[in-house]
This record gives structure tokens, C-alpha cells and sequence, in this order.
């Protein structure tokens, strides 16, 4: 089930808040968690992931106290712990990608499983490890409660897409917090956005993508190739900008504070700005849990380079098993540790180049990041870079000015909710009933499009 | 009133909800049950031969006249000889032949308008576009009417019902009479080319959409061409179908269009099988014992398909193997709504 669908806005989501406010505060966090495997339940393709969702949260609870308890094993404990949770990841996620590689490496025939991801197990196992390592270092004591760890771990709102809550940012919430009208309103002015970004920017805009995609990539002109990245930016964008706010509303109207998970990372002078403005609660996790275990950058320059190419690799191929994640990965890998070294002082200094800069590679690495196809992908790139010989088929006569026709609207709301201020204007105006009914038209407007059936599922759902 | 304000958005947004509500829950129990009645509707059954993959991209017409040339049923083709379906047969016509010709269809000729050679024609088409729709539709400003009283057209193409085809086929059926009556009103001596929706892929497949429910629609339009005048069915699948009678995914991106590149390959099928009167020239028959076929004056898209059931066929012959009646149709969002929506309302 999906955020931005009418089953959940209007059936779940009243059920669940008027149950949750119905119980007294004790139970509040047992309904989370009941709350949250029904969603899970509904969303799921395989009975059998559900009762795999619940023994990994358990183990990792049972883990989390040998490892307090015991001082003397608290090693293997960790060790274990980390071992199975990455175990099921890896199997889910990589071992069809795994054994097709060693089958063409080696000329091996090993059979190649079809294997469904279980859905949000990319995010669960991040947080779940990221727990146990807290505990092993300290830096919270372990969770006592087995309904408190469920809630946590499940709660629907950042259960299937993020933002990857630590344990240690909501342990405190999670014993008590506040609930009010304040926060209510707030949450559900956050979600409304987010339900906006979603379904009027995300949604529109990516029509442009299918369009081309339908075309077919020999048949585009250059200016539409270019459009189609920048689209495809946009679409990538507010699709999970718009999922981690509606994940930030839901959990305030449960009296959470959640993460922030993007700050306006378009507006970035360089790509080491960008990743810390975009997705922050992953490039966290990995800085917390990878790049500083590995020493950082305190053993010096060579130390650092291969430490950031361990965390570059592994955000690629946390995003897909495919090898043009990998590609990805090592292309971000090398272009920010040649701002670390060479440019990124200059585009720092001169803010005009920097913004042209990111406005021109942020998309080239999104599509780096899209076609898992190397022919389609070269094919894509020629198409961007007409002055390279490539075989030429019938292109429509200015397809550019029809799409730039039909989607202007949506490139200039996106341009314009990528700057910041439109959250400037927001946090100025946001108690003023101007803004109240804005956002009550962004939210109809919405439910008619997928009232409409113009909806389509989020991109980021294959995690 | 500060206190108010702090929750204003709340409560209007809670109001509004209540408001619609039974609306919204209306459409959530009709998207549901229509799923669900649809899954228990039972399709006629057509059956999908095996059809060699089309590995030449380009339609043979010898191919074409083997088809032609194994109709037999001499019986049935002198009972017909009365019909005013004089002798004809499909062959290989240039490009001029589409001089004065109009395309009518959904986002599949809209690819044909943007991607294919033949600029010549004139096109009548949008996205989203259906046999029920037509008649009140505007494209580029005009209605349908407004295009076919323009001028005088000598071939008309008609690739409808993707975005319908969810719907009770007799039903659409009525509305492609409509549709053929109104240009019959205009254009009383054109030639009419029902066209076959075009498969989907296998991937492609939805609860609304599937490949044998696009047979079963493109089965009535053959038939429906044999009943009137100068309309003849033809049918694309033949060249874009894989060995199960579906879309060939590597021709395609979204599973439901073909990629801009083929449509030259479609606009070379529709030179290849352009009607032409008086019986098919010798020379194009490819063996000795068709000669005979071939000069059967009859050939009716009825006989066609029973014998494909038979599938007797050599290995380009994908037209009469595959049950194959397909249809064109539209932008897949768009026409899913819309099928449940004329889906509610007509039943």
C-alpha cells in the first residue's frame, strides 16, 4: 500500500489515528506496531516475508541485550548479529546478480533463482544494524521492551522507504512524547506537501521519462534527451522528497520527530554538497557505520581515498544489484574526490559556476543511475552529445517543443520547488489561512489525480 | 482565535473529508469489485497458435499471397462472389498510395503520425482515444466530422479499441458501427481499413487489458469488416507477435507501444498489404500449387481465421497462425481509467 493512494488516505490511515488516539498511552506503541504489520501485510508479495520481518526484528532484539548483558561476548554477539541481517539482504537483493556474474566469469552454469525483494528490507536491515552497533559502542542501552523495538523498527511511516531512523534519534520518543493539536497540524500540513511533491510534480513530470522510454532512445533529438535527464531529475527527486515528507507528517501526527531526509540538494555548488543534502539519513548511516569504522579521513590522503571508495561502491550497490549502480557509485566516488582534491574550492568560491556545474552533472549521473542497459545507456549519451557519429533513425521534428509544450508547467513548478523558497515563504506563512487553503487545494488536487487513476507506484519501491 | 488558527487546517481538511468521503468510497468499492468482476467475466476464447517469431522484421508479401493462396473453400468463396467485395488482394503498393489517405486512431498511430515515412497522409489522432470517444473528441481543433467533410478521402485507416477493449465487446462493437456509418455519411467510396489492435507484451498484461481479450475484439472487427462494404480487416500483429502471440518485448519499452524505430517497419507492413482489385498477379504467388489459390477470387478475414486454428502454415505465414486479430490503442494510464469509468457506467 502506498502513501498516495486512496485506500490508504481514507481508509487505513483514519482507522489506525482514530484507534491510536483512542487507546490510552501505554498501548499507544503496541498499536504502532499492530498497525504496522497489517501495512506491512498489505504490501508484501509473500506471506512468508512477513514472518521473515518479524523473526529478524526479534533477533535483532534478543541480540541488542546479550550484547548489554554479556560484556565478555559482546564481539560475537555483534558479529552474529551483523552477519544474519546483511545474510538475508545479500541473498534477496544480490544472489541472482551474484550468480549471473560468476556464471559468465567462470563459464559456470549455476541456476539463477527468481527471487522477490521483500519489500522495505533494504531499510529495515540498515536499521536494525544500526542498533545493534549502537549498543555495542554504547551509545544507547539496549531496548527492553519487544513492543517498543517492533514499533520502531515497523513503524509504517519510514517502514518501506525511510528515512533510515537510528534507533538512538527516537529511543527517547519512544518512552514518552508529546502529543497536541500543534503537531498534528503540522504533520498533516508536512504530509499534504509531501502527498503534493508526490503526485502533482513526481507523477507529472515523470510522464516525460515514459514518453522517451516509449520512443525508444535512437528516436529522440538532442534538446528532448536533455529534457528527458532533467525530467527524469525532477521526477527522482520529488518522488522520494515527497515520500520521506509524508513519512515526517504521519510521524508527527504519532507524536515522532523524524529525521529531515533532504535539504533542497538541487541547490548544491557540488556533488560532496549534493550527497549531504540529499538522502541524509543514508549517506549518515554509511558515514556513521562504514566510512569513520574505517578511519575516516584521519590516516591520511590514500586512507581516505580508499575509504570513500568503499562508501561510494556500497551506496551504489545499496540502490540496485545491477552493475550500472556500480557504475554510478564509482563515477560519484570519482567526482567527489576530485572536488576534494582540485575543483571543489573554486566552485565554492564561484557560486554562478558551481550551480551550472550541478545543474549539468546531477542529471548526467541520475541517468548513470536509471538505464540498467549499458547499450540503451550509450545510446542515451549520443543522443545528449549529437556531435558524436552514431546511427541516426526518424526523429518527430522538433519533439522537444511538443514535450516542452506539454510539460512546462510541471518543469517550472519543479524548478521552483527545488529553490528554497518556497520553504522560506512556508515557515513565514504557514499559520496564516492563506496557506491553509493552498495546501487543502494541494491535497484535492491530488486525491483527484488519483482519484483519476493518473497515479503510478514509487519509484523508490524496489528497495 | 490564535488557538483556532493553530489547528484551522486540520479541522477544514478533516471537514472536507467528511464531505467526500462517500464519494471516495464509492470509487475504492467500484475500482475493487470491477477488478473483480472482470476477473470472473468470462473472455471468449480465442485460440493462440504458434506463430514462428517473426525474425524478418519486414512482412513478405509472399508470405501474404501463401496465406491467400491456401484459402480454399471454393463453396464458400462462390457464395460470397455475390457480395460486392469484388476480387482483391493485398499487395505491395509506394508510398503515394497513402496521398489520400487518413489514419484515425488512439497514441498507436500517433506514433505512426510522428515516427513513421508516411507524412504524406493525413492523420486523425490522439492519446487516449477509443471507438466511444471518437464522435465528441477534438483533435487539433476539429472533431472528427470536421476532418472527413475537409475533402475526399481514398483510404481511411482505423486502429481503435485499446483503450475500450476491457469493455463488453459487442458493445464496442456498436460504437465502431457508429464510427463507420459516420464516415460512410462523408466518405461513401473510400476504402476502410479496420486495423487489429496491436498485442501487448506478456508483462504488459492487466486485469483490463489482455491479449486475448484484444483477440477477441479483433475477431469482431473482422468480422464487423466483413459485414459492410469495402471495409477490410488487417491485422499488424503478424509482424511484432513472438511465438505466443503477444507483443515481442524487444520491439517495445512500455510493453504497450512499439519503440519510434519500428514504426518504418509498420509503415512498410501497410504498403505490403494495401487492397488491390482484380486477382493477385502470378508472378508474386510463390509456388506452383498456390497458382490455383490464388486466383481464388474470395478471401474473406472469417476464413482466415478458422484457418489458423488449422495452422498448417510455413513459418512467415505469422498472419493466418496467429488466431491474431490485435488492435492499436492507446496511452495505458488514460485507458485504464477510463475503462473503469465507462465500465461503471455502462453496466
Amino acid at each position: 500500500m502506498v502513501f498516495s493512494s486512496l485506500e490508504f488516505i481514507f481508509i487505513f490511515l483514519p482507522v489506525f489515528l482514530i484507534t491510536y488516539a483512542a487507546v490510552p498511552s501505554k498501548y499507544k506503541n503496541l498499536i504502532i506496531l499492530l498497525g504496522s504489520v497489517i501495512f506491512y501485510s498489505l504490501g508484501v508479495k509473500k506471506p512468508v516475508y512477513i514472518v521473515l520481518f518479524l523473526l529478524t526484528n526479534m533477533l535483532n532484539f534478543i541480540v541488542g541485550q546479550f550484547i548489554e548483558d554479556s560484556p565478555k561476548f559482546k564481539k560475537p554477539w555483534l558479529a552474529f548479529g551483523v552477519a544474519f541481517n546483511f545474510w538475508w539482504l545479500i541473498f534477496f537483493k544480490y544472489w541472482t546478480f551474484g550468480t549471473e556474474n560468476i556464471n559468465i566469469l567462470f563459464g559456470a552454469d549455476l541456476p539463477l533463482k527468481d527471487i522477490i525483494l521483500p519489500i522495505g528490507i533494504s531499510f529495515y536491515t540498515f536499521q536494525n544494524v544500526s542498533y545493534i552497533i549502537d549498543v555495542y559502542r554504547r551509545k544507547t542501552p539496549a531496548e527492553r521492551s519487544l513492543i517498543n523495538y517492533g514499533a520502531y523498527i515497523s513503524m509504517f511511516p519510514q517502514l518501506i522507504a525511510g528515512p533510515i531512523v537510528t534507533y538512538s534519534t527516537v529511543a527517547k520518543q519512544l518512552e514518552e512524547r508529546t502529543h497536541n493539536i500543534r503537531k498534528v497540524e503540522e504533520g498533516l500540513k508536512t504530509f499534504t506537501i509531501g502527498l503534493g511533491y508526490k503526485v502533482l510534480i513526481a507523477n507529472q513530470i515523470g510522464g516525460l521519462w515514459s514518453d522517451i522510454s516509449m520512443i525508444g532512445y535512437e528516436s529522440i533529438s538532442s534538446p528532448l534527451a536533455w529534457m528527458g535527464i532533467f525530467a527524469y531529475s525532477f521526477q527522482l527527486y520529488f518522488d522520494f522528497c515527497g515520500y520521506s515528507l509524508m513519512a515526517i507528517g504521519l510521524g508527527k501526527l504519532m507524536g515522532f520527530d523524524l529525521p529531515r531526509n533532504f535539504d533542497h540538494p538541487y541547490t548544491s555548488l557540488t556533488m560532496t554538497e549534493f550527497w549531504r543534502r540529499w538522502h541524509i539519513t543514508l549517506g549518515s548511516w554509511f558515514r556513521e557505520y562504514v566510512y569513520i569504522p574505517l578511519g575516516g579521513n584521519r590516516k591520511g590522503s590514500g586512507r581516505l581515498v580508499f575509504n570513500s571508495f568503499v562508501v561510494w561502491l556500497l551506496t551504489g550497490i545499496w540502490h540496485g544489484a545491477s552493475w550500472n549502480f556500480i557504475i554510478w557509485g564509482l563515477v560519484l566516488f570519482a567526482i567527489i574526490m576530485s572536488e576534494k582534491f582540485w575543483t571543489g574550492k573554486f566552485f565554492n568560491e564561484h557560486k554562478a559556476a558551481g550551480h551550472i556545474y550541478m545543474i549539468l552533472l546531477i542529471p548526467l549521473t541520475w541517468l548513470i543511475f536509471s538505464i540498467t542497459d549499458f547499450h540503451d545507456l550509450s545510446v542515451y549519451f549520443k543522443r545528449l552529445l549529437p556531435f558524436i557519429p552514431q546511427k541516426t533513425y526518424s526523429i518527430l521534428d522538433k519533439d522537444y517543443l511538443k514535450y516542452l509544450l506539454e510539460y512546462k508547467t510541471y518543469f517550472i513548478a519543479g524548478i521552483l520547488f527545488s529553490t528554497k523558497l518556497p520553504q522560506k515563504l512556508y515557515e513565514k506563512y504557514k499559520d496564516t489561512v492563506v496557506c491553509s487553503l493552498l495546501l487543502l487545494a494541494v491535497f484535492w488536487a491530488s486525491v483527484y489525480c488519483m482519484y483519476k487513476g493518473l497515479n503510478d507506484p514509487f519509484m523508490y519501491f524496489r528497495f | 482565535m490564535n488557538k483556532y488558527r493553530q489547528c484551522m487546517y486540520t479541522v477544514i481538511l478533516i471537514l472536507t473529508c467528511l464531505v467526500a468521503s462517500p464519494f471516495i468510497f464509492k470509487q475504492i468499492w467500484d475500482t475493487s469489485s470491477a477488478k473483480k468482476s472482470k476477473a470472473d467475466k468470462k473472455e471468449p476464447k480465442v485460440i493462440a497458435a504458434e506463430t514462428t517469431a517473426p525474425e524478418s522484421e519486414e512482412p513478405t508479401t509472399e508470405a501474404q499471397e501463401s496465406t491467400e493462396a491456401q484459402e480454399k473453400p471454393s463453396e464458400e468463396a462462390t457464395t460470397k462472389a455475390d457480395d460486392s467485395k469484388n476480387t482483391f488482394h493485398f499487395g505491395q503498393s509506394d508510398a503515394s498510395y497513402f496521398d489520400y489517405a487518413l489514419f484515425i486512431g488512439d497514441s498507436r498511430t500517433v506514433g505512426i503520425k510522428e515516427y513513421g515515412y508516411l507524412k504524406n497522409a493525413d492523420y486523425f489522432c490522439s492519446v487516449g482515444l477509443s471507438a466511444y470517444k471518437i464522435a465528441n473528441e477534438y483533435v487539433d481543433g476539429g472533431t472528427i466530422s470536421d476532418k472527413l467533410s475537409s475533402k475526399t478521402y481514398g483510404k481511411i485507416y482505423v486502429m481503435l479499441g485499446i483503450n475500450e477493449v476491457a469493455n463488453d465487446t459487442e458493445y464496442t462493437i456498436t460504437q465502431f458501427r457508429s464510427l463507420l456509418e459516420t464516415i460512410r455519411e462523408y466518405q461513401p467510396d473510400a476504402v476502410i481499413y479496420l486495423e487489429g489492435n496491436l498485442h501487448v507484451t506478456i508483462a504488459a498484461q492487466t486485469e483490463n487489458i489482455t491479449n486475448e481479450g484484444i483477440d477477441a475484439l479483433n475477431y469482431k472487427l473482422s468480422e464487423l469488416a466483413d459485414e459492410n462494404e469495402n471495409v477490410y480487416f488487417i491485422n499488424i500483429n503478424e509482424v511484432f507477435d513472438d511465438e505466443t502471440g503477444s507483443l515481442t518485448p524487444e520491439f517495445t519499452s512500455d510493453g504497450i507501444h512499439v519503440l519510434g524505430k519500428y514504426y518504418e517497419t509498420w509503415c512498410d507492413w501497410f504498403c505490403a498489404n494495401t487492397v488491390i482489385y482484380g486477382d493477385a498477379p502470378e508472378a508474386e504467388t510463390t509456388t506452383a500449387a498456390e497458382t490455383t489459390a490464388a486466383e481464388e477470387p474470395e478471401y474473406t478475414e472469417e476464413e482466415q481465421y478458422y484457418d489458423n486454428s488449422g495452422d498448417t502454415y510455413e513459418s512467415y505465414d505469422s498472419y493466418s497462425n496467429d488466431s491474431g486479430y490485435s488492435d492499436d490503442g492507446n496511452y495505458y494510464d488514460e485507458s485504464e481509467s477510463y475503462n473503469n469509468d465507462s465500465y461503471n457506467n455502462e453496466y
